[in-house]
């Protein structure tokens, strides 16, 4: 007798879940592993760009991290599962194609219509600054590297004496808590 | 170690996970706030007079069964929108679109018996604006339980859990109301009572939109 994929699937992935729920980061850490790929493959179907498929895994995992309570192990994992990386999965493509909405219109393209400069030159981000004044220092400090400086994530923890892996977490919490206070 | 695990391991580290209330155990309270609530407001209230006679009446009938449904349905729905696992219920969602334009119809086809007299309107609207208040005060506990509840799990169809929250709340006021008002103009009921079931739930949608999202 041969076992279908799903179920090798529900065999690795159910015992993982309850130890996880059981409070073992070991069991976890493995999940979140074996996760890695499943989702991997899942975002690449619909999103091309390699950085922004290791975004929307990250997030993906962030979820299933966050979301693990909400598991109820007398039922199958995989519709969990399946449930948890198509929201985060749809929320990320929602944002991607607004933001695409918002950069198609370029300012320099129609500027030879404008009758009168109605903007600075030097636009001043308030909003944006005052934003930043919301982040952690260490938070401020990746996205100033990151941006004003334009390292790369490197070179940031190189810069700041930080891990990649850090400087990852860092910039995706300071994201997380940018956009919150932009309101997007 | 790769960069991707390091990241992970960093993640799960010093975070301990508890399991969720489970789904059996939040249906069961959710229903014990429904029945107390009712018990509670239709003591203060008083239950109608003639409810003896109405339960004779099969419009009156149907209409209270559909209005139990559209509670039940819409309430379980909305506790399992809360958990990733059995959120993806198409035949759920649609058993309570169906019920909704349901009972919708029972209420007015149940009301066709009298005329439906704009004067009505303009008539009842002080009493209809007590019937608002009422079916709002029967909804308060109910909404405000669920929406507690739900915050604490993980909705991944914030909006549909809650508009279903709300229209539970709602039909629960409704409820209140239909074993507690009497002698309501046609007009009256689809103005004071059917609109704000529909608007309410509506709210419910773009509401579950901003406070579920996680």
């Amino acid at each position: 007798m041969t076992l279908s994929r799903q179920h090798l699937n529900e065999a690795l992935f159910k015992p993982l879940m309850v130890a996880a729920q059981g409070g073992q980061p070991r069991a976890a850490e493995q999940l979140l592993m074996h996760v890695m790929p499943l989702a991997t493959a899942y975002v690449r179907r619909k999103i091309r760009e390699k950085a922004d498929v290791e975004d929307v895994v990250q997030e993906i995992l962030l979820a299933v991290h966050r979301a693990l309570h909400t598991y109820e192990p007398q039922r199958p994992v995989m519709p969990w599962l399946a449930a948890v990386m198509h929201y985060r999965l749809m929320d990320a493509l929602r944002r991607r194609y607004q933001g695409m909405a918002r950069k198609m219109i370029n300012l320099s393209e129609v500027e030879d219509f404008l009758q009168a400069d109605v903007t600075p030159d030097e636009p001043d981000y308030e909003y944006l600054h005052k934003a930043m004044q919301e982040l952690t220092q260490g938070q401020q400090q990746v996205i100033h590297a990151m941006y004003d400086k334009d390292m790369s994530v490197a070179e940031t923890s190189e810069a700041l004496g930080m891990s990649v892996s850090s400087v990852k977490v860092t910039a995706h919490r300071a994201y997380k808590k940018l956009r919150k206070q932009l309101g997007q | 170690m790769k960069p991707s695990e390091q990241w992970v391991s960093e993640l799960v580290r010093g975070r301990q996970v508890l399991p969720a209330v489970s789904y059996a155990r939040v249906c069961v309270e959710w229903a014990l706030v429904c029945v107390v609530s009712m018990v509670v407001l239709l003591g203060l209230f008083g239950v109608r007079s003639d409810i003896a006679s109405q339960l004779h009446d099969p419009w009156f009938v149907l209409e209270l069964f559909l209005n139990v449904a559209l509670v039940l349905v819409a309430g379980l729905g909305a506790i399992a929108g809360g958990y990733p696992g059995r959120a993806r219920r198409p035949e759920m969602s649609a058993l309570l679109v169906m019920l909704f334009f349901a009972y919708g119809m029972v209420v007015l086809c149940s009301q066709l018996e009298q005329p439906m007299l704009w004067q009505d309107v303009v008539d009842s609207a002080p009493q209809g604006l007590r019937c608002l208040i009422c079916i709002v005060t029967f909804a308060a506990g109910p909404a405000a339980y669920l929406f507690w509840r739900l915050r604490r799990l993980a909705s991944v169809r914030p909006g549909y859990a809650g508009a279903s929250a709300m229209l539970m709340a709602m039909a629960q006021g409704c409820l209140g109301i239909l074993l507690e008002a009497q002698g309501i103009t046609p007009a009256g009921v689809v103005l004071w009572h059917y609109l704000p079931l529909f608007l309410m739930t509506l709210v419910g949608y773009s509401l579950g939109q901003k406070i579920f999202r996680w």
